[in-house]
């Protein structure tokens, strides 16, 4: 008999698992090593005392919740919970709890066995967080696919609008003539530099994203002088952000006043981008021999030129002028304002009804 | 194409992308050539259309397909809530709607004007998804169309959104 009991408590002590047991008033009646190495406190310390010791503040009715089950002749188990130790650690426990019983059956107190589980725990959290971080990405991903997706079709429209027009204003024709065809060629390339550079740090929100004037006006015009035969193109441009929307808008109104310039002047082309109190001037000139003194855009315009009144008034809010220099030659200036951002969401109730 | 079709710049092949169990009109596939858009349309010639459309040459390009099909072009907006009040004030036989606008989006303006009064309203859009197209179905819209668009798609589709509005109308 006491060869079994000393072969028990052997295998108790031995035990990786905290093993306790307390009677039902929650005074502890034993601790082994692994429930001293678990919680701090030494066995002799706490045997004798209340359970609630290693109860964290946070759950007060948890011990006699316990209590009042054990004595239903319930059995707990797997119950994850949180345990407090001598130093005030708080640490992730699983605990099974059974009733204990006397040789009549009557129950009086429980044994617990208490693994610790604060590192799954911990390895758990962590993950979750992963999950998480993952998620997130992923969704900001798809959003920034659906904005790439979405600003693609948008420049097929541009696209499918210039050739449109250009088969509206021949109609009559049965045919564009090549000269139109080529200079559709150049819009097309102007819109695939400003998407590979729009592309390049692509965000969720079209909205959010800002690109160097002086970045894509670069590149611009260096495709431009590619095809203007010799003939320079110089610039000056201020290191000024753009919203995506307005360098589309930008970099076609450049692309068709710097074609006019070369194909309707002689001499060099300057194209420059000066920015002040939130205002932004493009100026394009020529050294050619200038408007004639009749011109009127709204009444002489090609649909290029329509193309341009109407990208700079209605996309960038802005307005335009024709002049010609003092010192000879054309100049065309569009100013229009560097928006902060896009305003968006207004309520419908907010809009007045006439 | 038959095969037969002349080796035309302006031929395309106009295919109906909307579903046959829709209320949105189904045409059968029809081939249309800018020849035929000369003198107009005759649905179309005399109506007079809002456009609401954010994007500058959309927008100029749509004026245009609109004046080649003969209508009268009242007013033009560039976001949802001034599209609203042009069309209330102007109050047109047709409204093209953008959805995806700065200020208000197309559909939330859409449905404002058919709680004032009925009106064709046909959205034009580059959003592909189903969930748009039965919303503007639910507000009760007369067409989807899908960007981009041009003059040979835009017109055929504006006639039969337009005689479907008006068999609608007779209907009640």
């Amino acid at each position: 008999m006491q060869t079994d009991q000393a072969l028990l408590a052997a295998i108790v002590n031995s035990s990786e698992d905290a093993i306790v047991s307390k009677d039902l008033n929650g005074i502890v009646t034993s601790w082994n090593r692994a429930a001293e190495r678990i919680y701090g406190w030494k066995a002799e310390e706490i045997i004798g005392r209340s359970k609630a010791l290693v109860i964290p503040p946070d759950l007060p009715d948890e011990l006699s919740n316990i209590l009042a089950r054990i004595r239903a002749g319930e059995w707990i188990e797997h119950y994850e919970t949180r345990r407090m130790r001598k130093d005030g650690t708080i640490i992730d426990v699983a605990i099974s709890i059974s009733p204990v019983r006397d040789t009549n059956g009557q129950i009086t107190g429980a044994a617990t066995i208490v693994r610790d589980i604060t590192e799954r725990k911990r390895s758990e959290r962590e993950l979750q967080q992963r999950k998480a971080e993952v998620e997130m990405l992923n969704r900001r991903l798809t959003r920034a696919m659906q904005e790439t997706h979405h600003r693609v079709k948008n420049n097929l429209q541009i696209v499918c609008a210039m050739i449109d027009m250009q088969s509206i204003e021949y109609i009559q024709q049965g045919s564009v003539p090549l000269a139109e065809l080529l200079r559709l060629g150049h819009h097309i390339r102007t819109l695939a530099i400003v998407h590979d550079l729009l592309t390049k740090s692509i965000r969720e929100e079209e909205a959010d994203q800002r690109i160097s004037a002086r970045v894509i006006i670069g590149q611009l015009l260096q495709l431009l002088e590619q095809t203007s035969a010799g003939r320079k193109i110089h610039s000056t441009v201020e290191e000024v952000e753009l919203l995506s929307k307005q360098a589309v808008t930008l970099s076609l109104v450049i692309n068709e006043l710097v074609s006019n310039a070369v194909k309707h002047a002689a001499g060099n082309v300057d194209v420059s981008l000066e920015a002040q109190d939130g205002t932004a001037e493009l100026s394009v000139s020529d050294d050619g021999t200038g408007f004639p003194p009749d011109f009127d855009p709204m009444i002489q315009a090609n649909l290029g030129l329509e193309l341009v009144l109407e990208l700079v008034r209605r996309d960038l809010q802005g307005n335009i002028a024709f002049e010609n220099k003092p010192e000879g030659g054309a100049r065309v200036r569009a100013r229009f304002p560097l928006a902060q951002s896009i305003q968006n969401d207004l309520s419908v109730s907010e809009v007045p009804i006439p | 194409m038959n095969g037969i079709m002349p080796p035309s710049f302006f031929v395309f092949q106009w295919t109906p992308m909307l579903a046959s169990d829709s209320q949105y009109p189904a045409r059968e596939p029809t081939t249309l050539s800018l020849n035929h858009l000369r003198d107009g349309s005759d649905v179309l010639r005399g109506k007079h259309v809002v456009i609401v459309e954010d994007e500058g040459l959309t927008q100029l390009q749509l004026r245009k397909i609109c004046l080649l099909a003969g209508m009268e072009v009242v007013g033009t907006a560039m976001d949802g809530a001034q599209g609203i009040q042009e069309v209330l004030q102007t109050r047109p036989d047709i409204v093209l709607m953008d959805i995806k606008m700065p200020i208000l989006d197309g559909l939330k303006a859409a449905a404002r004007i058919l709680e004032e009064f009925s009106v064709c309203v046909v959205m034009l859009t580059a959003y592909d998804m189903e969930d748009y197209k039965a919303e503007a179905e639910e507000l009760g819209t007369c067409g989807y169309i899908f960007k981009p668009v041009n003059a040979t798609l835009l017109i055929p589709q504006l006639e039969a959104a337009y005689s479907q509005f008006t068999s609608r109308a007779e209907a009640h």
